[in-house]
């Protein structure tokens, strides 16, 4: 019985961790108006479902980007990837104020405005290793990939 | 990525360092030939560079360049050294003041555009010359030599005009006096000026070059120095750029004024809106822009599916915006319900009831500080043109009513009304605000092409163009031949081509420099990314350029620092040019009755005249001849 509350406790805690960033994600409203998020996970999640509705190609509002970023300036990407699966990668600490996350798209569109196709990758896979840095205001934000290298990934549809 | 693979990544450029040297001298020894008797060649090696230009070309032949070698006589080499630290400027000014025969409207033009250097003159280098990087006087020999060497193979058809002034006669040859240039100058009427349009295209010129002096065929039978020829072309030059920059400038700062002015006019419709009544505007505004969003998504119309689908995306995040604004005046609405109950307990006035009426030195949106947070605190719309200006001005537009909705879209400037067929078969018109952004340009809009093209000469103004196709122009221009990828439809192809004889395609990783006016394409082959800028400043030593773009990501036109090298700026002079940067420079272009023409690109005796003509199409700074080569 006691193993039997062990593993409920268990199963019960990794939901609730887990499921911080499933709801973000599954929340109704992409847009994020402050950053009240206590993990960098957290704060990854909510760009990327920011991004996957395609408000960072449409063009990124400012208040999003201060509150998620330290981008100094909007991302301005002509073309995007459409995916079909995304996966985070294992978060790595590489200071107490700073981590790094991969994520891992596999994608099956690359297009521009015009509806042009461009070239997928090679294998499908689109990476992209996000490095998050806690603020002097205690909350984390996405330092690296800049603004003018990211590639805006939307959900396929 | 690998350890072993960080260690040998810095190996390669190290090795190119020293072998370019080497070859460096080829195009010297296999083109030398290629001048006139009497000139000498100067076979300028490249600079160091890790990332050469042949690198964007991956998927286009390679093809050597003969006018890569500058031609330069003894006379006008020995000149270059003696004109370093001289104004390029003021012989031009002189030469003009004391040229009675000059129009008065010509002559005070050009002096009075080159009373002060404009920025392009303190900018633009030369474009072609290369010297090598043990040239002690290099930094400032570079920008003359191949102006120098432009005087010596230049050519003015006869009766001269640019910029469509005709201008007289010239006479034989004029020493410039300099202390003319600051006296008024007397309007002399001219006898036997040319007709100018009217005016038979010049025919080719029969009689022989002077020495140290061009011919001016046809009536005339005077020189212009040889030694003003580069500045006259730099300063037309110049001023094609300048125009086109003055435009591009013109056409920002509309847009600007019209999404301010939109702003105003719906901020007007919400100043006198009550609290409760913001609610219900919010959630009709949350309503309308998720439905017309899916409209936009799934509907049909004029716009290509990637546009469709950035506009979709824009009201569904205003239709965002605007239920988080709901929830925070409900929040609000509620704070006031309270303290107003309690004070009322109390036996004292409603302490919060300030809020209700909105401040008109306030954004009317902004009637707390979290709606401050969503919307802005001032009314000042300097940032109307950027996403979430455009936010706002949809929440502000669609939580009106209907008969509001109509009268404020009659004033605002940047709406774009759209028809879009529904998948049963209904049309719907969604006006479509907008930041000054949209592909394909529309009524009230431009995009990053119409933004550049439509502020191009008439000449030029062809069609839309996206960083691909400017590298395929840039390509086409190197090489004469079109890059493999991407494919293109013939059409869309025999386009790209014919506007790309419009420009010329100027490497930045030997040497060249950007100039104001100038195009900057960056696009990688293997990168998925691009843009295309046009150059407002340069900064030689810091190397970066300020630059000024329509972005459609960003939904409008702005201006940024774009550095072009990535290169630590403590590395100074030593910093190398970032890879994918293509520099594009609008070719002058040929007036009816005045043109520029290099003695060089004349055909031999032995070579026809189209292959002449050809070659000198290709050439840069060639004038061009509005499609016609």
């Amino acid at each position: 019985m006691r193993t039997f509350f062990w593993l409920m406790g268990i199963a019960v805690g990794l939901s609730a961790g887990e499921g911080a960033v499933f709801c973000q994600e599954k929340s109704s409203s992409a847009l994020v108006v402050k950053n009240t998020f206590t993990r960098p996970e957290d704060v990854l999640a909510a760009f990327l479902n920011y991004d996957e509705q395609g408000y960072i190609w449409a063009g990124m509002s400012d208040l999003s980007r201060s509150a998620l970023t330290n981008w100094q300036e909007s991302p301005a990407s002509e073309t995007f990837y459409r995916y079909a699966k995304r996966t985070l990668g294992k978060t790595t600490t590489v200071s107490a104020s700073e981590v790094t996350i991969p994520v891992t798209w596999t994608v099956t569109e690359h297009r521009d405005g015009f509806g042009t196709q461009l070239a997928l990758p090679k294998d499908g896979r689109y990476q992209v290793s996000f490095r998050l840095k806690k603020e002097s205001d205690g909350r984390w934000r996405i330092q690296a990939p800049t603004a003018g290298s990211y590639l805006p990934v939307l959900r396929l549809k | 990525m690998s350890r072993l693979g960080q260690v040998r990544k810095p190996i390669y450029p190290i090795a190119l360092l020293y072998i370019a040297p080497l070859f460096a001298c080829l195009p010297f020894t296999a083109y030398a030939d290629a001048c006139r008797p009497g000139d000498q060649a100067v076979a300028l090696p490249a600079e160091a560079s890790i990332y050469s230009s042949d690198s964007l070309l991956e998927s286009t032949p390679s093809r050597s360049r003969p006018n890569e070698t500058v031609c330069v006589d003894s006379a006008t080499l020995a000149r270059s050294s003696r004109s370093l630290t001289e104004n390029p400027v003021e012989p031009v000014r002189a030469y003009l003041a004391s040229a009675p025969e000059v129009p008065l409207s010509v002559r005070r033009e050009y002096i009075n555009r080159t009373g002060e250097p404009s920025p392009s003159e303190e900018i633009a280098p030369s474009t072609r010359a290369r010297v090598p990087a043990s040239d002690p006087v290099r930094e400032t020999t570079r920008p003359r030599l191949s102006s120098v060497n432009r005087s010596t193979l230049l050519e003015l058809d006869p009766s001269a005009s640019c910029g469509g002034i005709n201008l007289p006669p010239l006479p034989p040859r004029v020493a410039p006096n300099p202390e003319h240039s600051s006296e008024p100058i007397p309007d002399i009427s001219v006898p036997g000026v040319p007709a100018g349009p009217d005016e038979e295209e010049p025919s080719e010129p029969t009689q022989s070059t002077p020495p140290g002096g061009t011919s001016l065929g046809g009536a005339t039978s005077g020189s212009i120095p040889s030694d003003l020829l580069p500045h006259l072309e730099r300063l037309s030059a110049n001023d094609r750029r300048s125009e086109f920059y003055g435009s591009l400038i013109e056409r920002r700062n509309e847009l600007r004024e019209s999404a301010l002015a939109d702003t105003q006019v719906l901020q007007g419709n919400w100043q006198e809106a009550p609290l409760d009544e913001m609610e219900s505007r919010f959630t009709r505004a949350r309503d309308s822009l998720s439905e017309q969003s899916a409209q936009v998504s799934l509907g049909k119309s004029r716009l290509s599916s990637g546009e469709q689908l950035r506009f979709s995306r824009q009201l569904q995040s205003a239709s965002e915006r605007a239920e988080i604004a709901r929830q925070f005046t409900r929040t609000l609405q509620d704070r006031i319900t309270r303290e107003n109950e309690r004070a009322s307990l109390a036996g004292k006035n409603p302490v919060m009831n300030f809020l209700l009426v909105p401040d008109k030195t306030r954004n009317p949106l902004s009637r707390s500080s979290d709606l401050e947070l969503l919307f802005g605190k001032s009314r000042d719309a300097a940032a109307a043109t950027t996403a979430d200006g455009l936010a706002q001005r949809l929440v502000m537009l669609q939580g009106l009513d209907s008969s509001a909705r109509q009268r404020a879209l009659e004033q605002l400037q940047l709406s774009e009304p759209i028809s879009f067929t529904l998948p049963s078969g209904q049309s719907v018109d969604i006006p479509l605000l907008h930041n000054g952004y949209i592909l394909g340009g529309g009524k009230t809009g431009l995009d990053c092409s119409s933004f550049v093209s439509d502020a191009l000469p008439a000449d030029i103004r062809k069609g839309t163009f996206t960083t691909w196709d400017f590298r395929t122009m840039w390509a086409y221009r190197r090489t004469g031949v079109p890059p493999r990828d991407p494919r293109y439809e013939e059409k869309r192809l025999s386009q790209v081509l014919e506007v790309s004889k419009a420009f010329d395609a100027l490497d930045l990783y030997r040497g060249d420099e950007p100039a104001v006016g100038d195009l900057l394409v960056h696009r990688l082959p293997w990168e998925t990314t691009g843009h295309v800028f046009v150059v407002r400043e340069w900064h030689r030593d810091t190397k970066i350029a300020s630059v000024i773009e329509a972005s459609q990501s960003a939904g409008t036109i702005r201006e940024r620092e774009f550095p072009l090298s990535l290169d630590d700026p403590s590395r100074g002079k030593l910093r190398l040019i970032r890879p994918g940067l293509m520099l594009m420079r609008i070719r002058p272009v040929q007036q009816r009755v005045c043109t520029f023409r290099r003695a060089s690109d004349r055909a031999p005796a032995s070579v026809g005249a189209e292959t002449a003509t050809a070659a000198a199409a290709a050439r840069p700074g060639t004038p061009y001849r509005g499609g016609a080569d």
